[in-house]
């Protein structure tokens, strides 16, 4: 029953608004024939240096070579990032008490607030040192 | 209004038949806005599976942070759709420059000028219409089915020819023009939309456990 009264209500609607309903689709059909004149005008010059809209993949080609490299980048940057996370879960084949303390030992710990700030350097350094595609 | 407040009590005092009448009619306008809502929803159905087209050329750009920004989103479904309505439209177009100007050129030549034969060709080619009316409560209402006062007129000579050529070209692309610009507005209207949606900040992404993410819905 509600669904009925909404169809109702949009066919009301439609015949309330149909007067402006018309007079968009006449500037969007005014603004399409502008956009026609633009572009048409602007055609011409390039049709003297061999160019055409049609033909002007430059733009589409650079675009689909960024995301190509943008994509690479990503699926670059979380193996790496995956890889560094795996080399300090992985247990050492030596037993840690074997090995005497060390003064900086603590930046190898294993611990999760330390392995998080670690994967955060590595993606830093990445966005440092790997090129941003970003532009 | 004031017309309609005058015959109010009238209403009450009618009969049977009168109230049949007014039934049948509200039955039928009611009928009408129903046919015209189906219209309404079938069209917001197809708008909405229009518009969908730009996903497949932005999901990558603002997947890979091509594009990081509404107004950057919005720039470039505007600059790309405006292209692709001028290589979609443009033969449409210029098939309709060039018919007039074949158009003007055979009335200036031929003719001598005289513009107003095949606006009368024009003319008598569609079926003249009369609603028959009633006046009820003060209002001239339709009364009856349309009555046919004059039937369309065929030229079968060269004039007639030209000018129903004109009158076709003209129709097929003002059809191809409108629906163009339903598309248009479709993809200009989803990428307002979706601009502000796949950058804002959503707790909604947070709440459902997805966290922040760019993409469409």
């Amino acid at each position: 029953m509600g669904a009925l009264l909404k169809t109702v209500g949009y066919g009301f609607l439609l015949v309330v608004l149909s007067p402006l309903i018309v007079l968009a689709l006449a500037l969007l059909v005014i603004y399409i024939i502008l956009d026609y004149l633009i572009l048409e005008l602007v055609s011409i010059p390039m049709f003297f240096k061999g160019k055409s809209f049609k033909h002007d993949d430059a733009l589409t080609l650079k675009l689909k070579e960024k995301i190509a490299n943008a994509k690479a980048y990503q699926e670059m940057k979380e193996a790496q990032v995956n890889a560094y996370q795996q080399s300090l879960v992985t247990p050492s084949p030596i037993p840690t008490s074997t090995i005497p303390p060390t003064p900086d030992s603590t930046t190898h710990s294993s611990s999760p607030e330390v392995s998080e700030v670690n994967a955060e350097d590595v993606t830093k350094d990445l966005d440092d040192h790997g090129g941003n595609n970003n532009e | 209004m004031s017309k309609l407040l005058t015959f109010l009590p009238l209403l009450i005092e009618l009969n049977q038949k009168e109230k049949r009448a007014i039934g049948i009619i509200a039955a039928i306008v009611l009928c009408v806005f129903l046919l015209l809502g189906l219209l309404v929803r079938l069209l917001l159905a197809v708008k909405d599976r229009k518009g969908r087209k730009i996903d497949e050329y932005m999901y990558d750009l603002v997947q890979y942070n091509l594009i990081t920004t509404p107004v950057q989103f919005r720039s470039y479904v505007f600059r790309r759709e405006s292209k692709n309505l001028y290589l979609f439209n443009r033969w449409y177009i210029r098939i309709l420059i060039l018919t007039g100007i074949g158009l003007s050129l055979y009335v200036w030549l031929v003719l001598k000028g005289d513009f107003s034969v095949i606006l009368q060709i024009a003319k008598e080619f569609f079926p003249v219409i009369t609603w028959p009316t009633t006046e009820m409560f003060g209002i001239q209402l339709i009364s009856d089915w349309p009555q046919l006062a004059q039937r369309p007129i065929i030229h079968p000579d060269l004039n007639g020819f030209i000018t129903y050529v004109a009158m076709l070209v003209t129709l097929i692309v003002s059809i191809k023009l409108i629906c163009s610009a339903f598309v248009y507005y479709a993809k200009i209207d989803r990428s307002n939309k979706m601009s502000s949606k796949a950058f804002g900040k959503n707790l909604d992404n947070l709440a459902n456990g997805g966290g922040q993410h760019h993409g469409f819905d």
